[in-house]
């Protein structure tokens, strides 16, 4: 059965459980590849499925919190990922101490919606599959997946400025391309 | 554009565009769906199970009262009170009404399991154990007395505290209930192995212990006898307090006054996947004993407690010390249905309709329903409306089919429910069930 949206949501809020399958079967993929990001370097492949696992389950317990009319359902999802990839992290820790760093997610989900019509959002992915390669990915995993800047940086080996750079360039190309103010 | 704007523009790109996206970042990284799939499965079940504990472990502390002979020793000289103690017996920190039989040390059958703790009396079965096998076996465990080998126990539900450690509820896999009998000896079925175990009796308190049932005391409460019993625990004076209830219903929840003031519930009708209740917990305030000398001592919680309500208290008296214990209030649960009747809503507004509820130990006037949408409403009591004014609702459970959730607020003499329906409705069925009292006794047991 195909779930829009607000039937995906509406599905787990009266705990029905074709809609937790659904939810599987729709997000595994993206919130392994964000969790994989955050943990394939200090975690086991056994551990980055538990956490996508605990996700999906956060999601099904925490479903009252997500509003709908705020957020897009994978965003917020996403945001759970986030925390939870954290937690396991932190859990695998020697120390107790946590970087307060970690915290600082960009996971507010106030922002106002931005939606396009099918043929724009068509005509972005061609946009940004025209990026190089590794523009591609930063853009992608910054702005599809979340990841912080810093976490980039490190991970492309850039300076963050050159980060930033990569991202203001993509922005700026979708933007004409759209057309936009 | 700014950065803000271009995320959530991009976080509402349809999901099958995100996808194709992030197969192209995944490349060469392993994605087995099928594990993942199964362990968030796995994780739904249990998370499925441990909120039907939530609501079935009440039950599983559903005793029924069970007389001792009447060939102990009544001599004239024990009072009343002190007889009404005498089907009560110890079992680990706790107590409960008639026989019980349990483990008295920890128990390691094999590499994989040992059993932390294990007691049974009649309606209810509890076992703590620690396990590598993991939920999945454990859960598939079953008892079998040996006495009575048709009758099975299975899990009724279960809890983990990540360490490898369980606490199991069975449940009688026959009749679907918590109908068990005491048993002494079991086969204990995990995986493919059997293992028979054998209990001990635990021993009812009886007239040769020290038993001291309260004074007198101005807020005198009829439905409970209060009392205690003096032990020794590593050289200190330990206590064991003993609630007798004329009803066999009511049961002790805990000693002690009530830290919380205001008591929030929910209840969340899940369908297939039962029915899931919170509410504030029942902790209590420290409660003190004096000795001879006028040392306060405090009541403490053994660190070895395993079994719930606390009843023995520990303390840094020595073990010859004649204490004087004050015991301001005590929480207890009456374990049935106490009334059902329907409501109308109105179409908008506020009705009132003040219909009396007679909850055993105190009443209550359902006041008035205000319609807040055509599937929601705002139900209002008032609370502590009966005669005896020691005696107070702290909480109450409620049902009705056509709920789908609530959540209650009880504060001092009122409480107001906000009620979500399953579909629009203009009346419905409301039973009111296992209301939770605060008996204000402030008794005073005098050890010396």
């Amino acid at each position: 059965m195909e779930y829009s949206q607000v039937e995906l949501v509406r599905g787990i809020r009266n705990k029905d459980s074709d809609a937790y399958e659904y939810m599987i079967g729709n997000y595994t993929k993206t919130i392994y590849c964000l969790a994989y990001n955050i943990l394939s370097k200090s975690h086991s492949k056994e551990d980055i499925e538990e956490c996508v696992a605990d996700v999906f389950l956060d999601a099904w317990i925490k479903i009252a919190d997500f509003d709908e009319e705020k957020a897009n359902f994978r965003t917020w999802l996403l945001i759970l990922t986030k925390y939870k990839a954290l937690t396991y992290k932190r859990k695998k820790r020697l120390s107790n101490v946590v970087d307060i760093e970690d915290f600082e997610l960009k996971d507010d989900v106030n922002l106002e919606k931005q939606v396009l019509l099918r043929q724009d959002q068509e005509e972005v992915m061609k946009i940004i599959n025209s990026f190089p390669q590794t523009d591609r990915e930063i853009f992608v995993r910054r702005f599809f997946l979340g990841e912080r800047i810093n976490d980039l940086a490190a991970i492309f080996n850039l300076s963050r400025a050159a980060i930033d750079n990569r991202l203001l360039r993509g922005r700026k190309i979708i933007k004409e391309g759209l057309r936009y103010e | 554009m700014n950065e803000d704007k271009m995320i959530s523009m991009l976080s509402n790109l349809d999901d099958d565009l995100i996808e194709k996206e992030i197969d192209n970042l995944m490349g060469e990284v392993e994605c087995d769906m099928e594990s993942i799939n199964r362990k968030a499965r796995q994780k739904l079940e249990k998370h499925n199970k441990k909120a039907k504990l939530r609501k079935r472990l009440p039950y599983a502390a559903a005793i029924c009262l069970c007389f001792i002979g009447m060939n102990v020793v009544y001599a004239d000289d024990i009072s009343q009170a002190v007889k009404s103690f005498f089907n009560k017996t110890p079992v680990y920190s706790t107590m409960v009404d008639g026989r019980a039989y349990y483990l008295s040390s920890r128990l390691v059958l094999d590499d994989n399991l040992a059993i932390d703790s294990f007691m049974v009396s009649e309606g209810r079965l509890d076992m703590e154990c620690t396990s590598k096998l993991g939920a999945d076996v454990l859960t598939g465990m079953k008892i079998v007395p040996k006495d009575v080998p048709d009758v099975q126990y299975v899990m009724g539900g279960y809890s983990e505290d990540g360490n490898n450690k369980y606490f199991f509820s069975f449940m009688n896999s026959k009749e679907k209930n918590y109908a068990i009998k005491p048993f002494k000896v079991f086969d204990l079925l995990v995986g493919s192995k059997t293992f028979s175990i054998t209990l001990d009796e635990a021993k009812s308190l009886d007239s040769t212990q020290k038993l001291i049932a309260s004074e007198a005391t101005g807020n005198k409460i009829d439905l409970v006898t209060v009392g205690a019993n003096s032990i020794e625990k590593n050289g200190k004076q330990a206590v064991q307090l003993i609630a007798s209830f004329k009803d066999k219903d009511m049961q002790l929840t805990a000693f002690g006054q009530p830290v919380a003031t205001t008591v929030k519930t929910t209840f969340e009708n899940l369908g297939k996947n039962g029915q899931v209740s919170s509410g504030t917990a029942s902790r209590t305030e420290d409660i003190y004993a004096t000795d001879q000398s006028g040392t306060k001592h405090k009541l403490i919680v053994p660190a070895d407690a395993n079994a719930r309500p606390i009843t023995t208290f520990e303390t840094d008296a020595l073990k010859d010390s004649q204490l004087t214990i004050n015991l301001p209030a005590l929480l207890a649960i009456y374990e049935k249905s106490v009334d059902s009747f329907t409501i109308n809503i109105p179409k908008d507004g506020e009705k009132a309709f003040n219909h009396e509820v007679d909850l055993v130990a105190q009443k209550a006037v359902a006041k008035s329903i205000k319609r807040l949408s055509p599937t929601s409403a705002e139900l209002t009591f008032q609370l502590n409306t009966g005669a005896d004014k020691y005696v107070s609702i702290n909480s109450f459970e409620m049902f009705s089919k056509d709920i789908k959730k609530y959540s209650a607020e009880f504060s001092g003499d009122k409480a107001i429910v906000t009620l979500e329906f399953a579909k629009d409705i203009d009346a419905f069925d409301l039973d009111i069930s296992w209301p939770r009292f605060v008996l204000n006794g402030n008794w005073t047991i005098n050890m010396k």
